[in-house]
């Protein structure tokens, strides 16, 4: 039988099986989820509940999400045993949630990191330990796990059409488009060889450690679009590449994001690997929660799940009382040390008598959709480049969608899931938190089938499940001036009791800083103890 | 003339009007549909034949003038012969597709009758009634029918039609609703008819032909398969993984996965021994895993050695290895190896299963489909040699079926080089079957395999350790120089097969 033969009964049986059998009505079932809102909004009410009994315990972390988790693994590897950790939901992991079915993990956030900076020791040293860094050639370039980088095809992006190869739209775009292009990433370049006169990256992850020269600060003033359009970026396919990196990594366009934001994004990796390019990235089916799987391996004597901090109350002079609520029971923990390792405006009402400066700061951060569907295998056969990692959806409002089997090593199934990515930043947050709260069933699963349907015009006919995962407040947004605010901030409301580790306070919501942030904390908690 | 009578049930005809329009329509798109199914560019396909469908009305048209009298005859014919041959369209498409030398000249050939004949009906039709309205109502009534069915059909099928009956289902429907029009004016007509008893008999069986065909089609599906296969097909079925087809002609029997040969019953045993005689002759192994194969027949070979303990099978797809270790055929073949109480079957996947499992082997064959796709291109990789190597006992061999080196050589060798990289010595081989061409292999353990010194009686039709020895020898034309390593974040063994195949062509 010769090769072309081979192909035409390829074709022939499977579409015909296909045009046959794929149109099959199944009935497509919606879920609605998200981080345990409903104890979160009795944190309004703080003095109705009654705490019965008291704990008493040197540190509490406040906060089961990377940071909180950093700081706590920090302290259990190095034998300081004196902690609890608070979690809100049955399970820690925060943003890098995940969830899973029969077929596979998938997340219900963020998914991926980007190979480590030679010059982040401590983030190269966790990796080393947890088995991404399996070890180190000559030039003592990591080498990383190869089953975790992404594994080829990793990025396409649907277009007139038809799917191509990589997120930037080389192929179909104009001359005077490609020029800017290249000028744009000339530029970034440019800015990623910057040094400040403090000898310090101007623009590296994590933000503690690039420079604090006002030359580069100053950046922190303009939105990336203003600071783009002085640059003379005028392209429409670049504006929309730049947007969507935005979206993806700050949950903001470049109207909103500040510069020296903006710049993080496309100016601060120089990560290196031995086995990987620089740009690429390490993922797993379920995302980073298989990182919080191997933060809290050794800690379950340490978290209480289910379990909201309503109050913080530092006015005593030796130890801090935190009032706790779980479903039926409230119980106050009297701490030496707090680590916060929750979001800015969760801790504004959470500290009893905040001062003025940290309640005038607001941090703004937009809600998102993170949208699982399970569907059938086929639904991706459509022209061009085959079923990727990332795909997305050129001009499209949101994010793309991953493919949550790409991690796989074994042979797929029929069935598989698809993690669709949606920011919701086109108004205000408040707003768009206002909308979405309003959908029910139906409405997200039109909307999710009307996301896609461009690229994927029967996508519907393959679905046989939609489990939507809300963020109200999704990460924070550095928007324009949050920097300089935050550096203030940090000046004006620092003790030793009370530890700030979140996110938030990087301006930049990622994996790295929020390991960045817990570490800090578990630095300052360690070198206290011995002090 | 005949159709003195007929203006005088003129609604009838418009409506008929109204369906011809509409069915044409569908032909068309139906059509384009399977042309951008087969040969892929949509935008290509559907604008072509939409002008090769708009073209052939025009001849249809231009044609009609030589049709004299028994115009209501003509008319009943070709809506019988547009529903005939739109019904079986789409059948007819995918049937030829496979057996066909020029596909298109039969896609053209197929658009260009239907758009004909329908063609050929409006004028047809206006002249019939042309004395029972005036020209400029006779015109706006027919095209508003005309273009009115146009777009119901425009609707219905992307909308209606495909989600609920699928390509051949909607053909042939409309091919039947067709000839029910016709088969309607037969009977309201017989009397201005000449023949009319004949018309309705071909109508008939006609419409019970479409019935059938609209009944049977998942039948069909497997008939066109059959044709395309070019052999008696004895047993096909589906399971999650792939599709499994066993043919039979004389003598040869030949299992098809995914339409991919993976042996014919004449020369199989040419590679079965290729693939394991190497790895067991001069070696004492006793704990042998087999990965994939899960039609029994390496478990075959590897059984002709009495010191073996134990044989584990590891193939993903329990169809597959519950149909050779039943089916009376198969076991012939097979020599019911895999009911041998040595043998120990596990369905599950191989490399998530090689991963987990604690024990190393004496002897493991690696008998995976050839790197056409991603997901098989992962069992390839670096990352699985260097699982397979931790779990290969240090005496210990693993031969592993490597694509052929004179289509694919950069294929095989990028093979080779991942091997090494794992940390591998290997020694390349290959061998002829004739129904697959010039076969490559690798045997691959952690000292260096060697040549064969001396032979071990064992029964064999094709192996021989100066045939082996002779195999490890490469022609230039198999040979290339290539560095590239198969690696889960290049996948390049997948893109070096794909450029290289499809050269082949």
């Amino acid at each position: 039988m010769k090769r072309k033969e081979f192909i035409s009964v390829l074709w022939s049986s499977s579409l015909i099986g296909s045009a046959c059998n794929q149109f099959s009505l199944q009935p497509i079932s919606v879920t609605i989820n998200g981080p345990a809102h409903h104890l979160g909004h009795q944190l309004r009410q703080p003095s109705k509940l009654v705490a019965k009994e008291t704990k008493n315990i040197k540190t509490l972390i406040i906060g089961g999400g990377v940071s909180g988790l950093t700081t706590a693994y920090f302290l259990k590897k190095n034998g300081y045993e004196q902690f609890l950790l608070l979690e809100l939901n049955d399970r820690v992991g925060g943003n890098a949630l995940a969830g899973n079915n029969h077929i596979t993990g998938y997340p219900y956030g963020a998914h991926y990191i980007t190979i480590p900076d030679a010059n982040d020791k401590p983030l190269i040293s966790f990796l080393h330990e947890v088995g991404v860094i399996v070890g180190f050639n000559e030039q003592q370039l990591p080498i990383i796990n190869e089953e975790f980088i992404c594994h080829a095809p990793d990025e396409r992006h649907f277009m007139n059409g038809i799917w191509n190869d990589g997120l930037i739209p080389h192929q179909q775009i104009s001359e005077a488009d490609r020029q800017q292009f290249q000028r744009f990433f000339a530029l970034m370049h440019e800015y990623k060889l910057s040094m400040g006169k403090d000898g310090k990256h101007a623009f590296t992850i994590p933000v503690q450690s690039a420079s604090m020269d006002e030359k580069w600060l100053q950046l922190d003033d303009v939105s990336f679009h203003d600071f783009l359009t002085k640059n003379g970026i005028t392209s429409g396919a670049l504006y929309w590449y730049i947007n969507y990196c935005l979206k993806d990594d700050f949950g903001g366009h470049a109207q909103q994001v500040s510069a020296w934001a903006g710049l993080h994004y496309f100016a601060s990796r120089r990560g290196n690997a031995a086995n990987a390019e620089s740009d690429a990235v390490i993922t797993w089916p379920e995302g980073n929660y298989w990182l919080v799987n191997k933060l809290k391996k050794d800690l379950q004597e340490h978290i209480i799940n289910n379990s909201l901090a309503v109050e913080v109350d530092d006015q005593s002079r030796d130890t801090i009382l935190v009032k706790v609520k779980q479903e039926h029971h409230t119980f106050n923990v009297k701490a030496n040390q707090v680590v916060m390792a929750t979001p800015h405006f969760i801790n504004k009402r959470l500290l009893k008598q905040p001062p003025e400066a940290f309640n005038k700061l607001t941090i703004e951060s937009s809600p998102w959709a993170v949208i699982n569907i399970t569907l059938n295998a086929d639904f991706a056969s459509t022209r061009g480049i085959p079923l990727s990692w990332d795909n997305i959806i050129y001009g499209a409002e949101n994010l793309g969608y991953v493919h949550a089997q790409h991690q796989a090593i074994r042979l797929p199934n029929q069935d598989t899931v698809i993690t669709l990515y949606y920011c919701f930043c086109k108004q205000t947050p408040a707003l768009e938190r206002q909308k979405i709260q309003l959908w029910n069933e139906d409405d997200w699963k039109t909307f999710v089938i009307d996301e896609l349907k461009q690229a994927h015009p029967n996508i519907k006919h393959y679905m046989s499940n939609i489990e939507v995962w809300i963020w109200g407040h999704g990460m924070v947004l550095p928007a324009v001036g949050l920097k300089k605010k935050l550096l203030k901030i940090k000046h004006e409301y620092s003790s030793k009791r009370i530890l700030f580790a979140h996110t938030d306070y990087s301006g930049i919501s990622i994996f790295e800083e929020a390991f960045h942030q817990g570490l800090s904390a578990a630095n300052q908690i360690l070198h206290a103890h011995q002090g | 003339m005949d159709n003195k009578q007929a203006v005088d049930k003129p609604l009838l005809l418009l409506l008929s009007v109204f369906v011809v329009a509409t069915c044409g329509l569908i032909y068309e798109l139906i059509a384009g549909t399977v042309a951008s199914y087969l040969l892929g560019d949509s935008v290509t396909q559907f604008s072509t034949i939409i002008g090769a469908y708009l073209f052939s009305m025009g001849i249809g048209s231009y044609l009609s003038k030589f049709f004299k009298d028994k115009l209501l005859n003509w008319f009943v014919k070709i809506e019988i012969m547009v529903g005939l041959i739109g019904g079986i369209s789409s059948t007819l498409l995918f049937t030829l597709f496979g057996l066909a030398v020029s596909f298109k000249v039969i896609l053209y050939a197929l658009v260009g009758i239907t758009g004909l004949l329908v063609g050929l009906e409006i004028p047809l039709l206006m002249r019939i009634l042309e004395h029972r309205y005036e020209f400029k109502d006779l015109v706006s009534k027919v095209f508003t029918f005309d273009y009115i069915g146009a777009l119901l059909a425009s609707i219905i099928f992307p909308l209606v039609m495909i989600p609920h009956l699928g390509l051949m289902r909607t053909s042939y429907l409309f091919g039947l609703i067709n000839i029910s029009v016709a088969l309607i004016v037969a009977f309201k007509f017989s009397k201005e008819l000449n023949n009319h008893l004949s018309l309705k008999l071909y109508g008939f069986l006609s419409a019970l032909l479409l019935l059938l065909g609209f009944i049977f089609s998942n039948y069909l599906m497997t008939w066109t398969e059959s044709l395309v296969f070019n052999e008696n097909i004895i047993y096909s079925c589906s399971s999650p993984y792939q599709r499994i087809v066993l043919t039979q002609d004389k003598k040869d029997l030949r299992l098809y996965l995914n339409g991919n040969l993976q042996f014919s019953a004449v020369d199989e045993y040419r590679y079965h021994e290729a693939l394991v005689h190497p790895l067991m002759h001069q070696h004492n192994y006793k704990k042998i895993l087999v990965l994939g194969g899960g039609d029994g027949m390496a478990v075959r070979e590897l059984l002709k050695y009495p010191q073996i303990t134990s044989i584990t099978l590891v193939d993903l797809d329990a169809k597959m290895t519950d149909l050779f270790s039943k089916n009376s055929l198969l076991q012939q073949l097979n020599q019911a190896s895999l009911v041998h109480p040595k043998v120990k079957v596990i369905n599950t996947d191989a490399f998530q299963w090689l991963k987990s499992q604690p024990e190393q082997f004496d002897g493991i064959v690696v008998d995976f489909p050839d790197p056409s796709n991603y997901a098989i291109g992962k069992l390839y990789s670096t990352l699985f040699y260097q699982v397979l190597y931790d779990k290969l006992a240090d005496s210990g061999m693993v031969v592993i079926q490597s694509t052929s080196p004179l289509v694919a050589p950069k294929s095989f060798w990028c093979i080779n080089n991942t091997l090494q990289f794992a940390g591998f010595k290997t020694l390349p081989y290959h061998t002829n079957v004739p129904s697959f061409g010039e076969w490559g292999f690798h045997l691959a353990a952690k000292h260096q395999p060697r040549l064969l010194t001396y032979a071990i009686p064992i029964q064999t039709r094709y192996f021989t350790i100066d045939e082996f020895n002779k195999s490890t020898y490469f022609t230039p034309d198999m040979k290339v120089d290539t560095k590239e390593i198969n690696k889960l974040n290049n996948q390049m063994l997948v893109h070096l097969f794909e450029q290289e195949w499809s050269v082949y062509q």
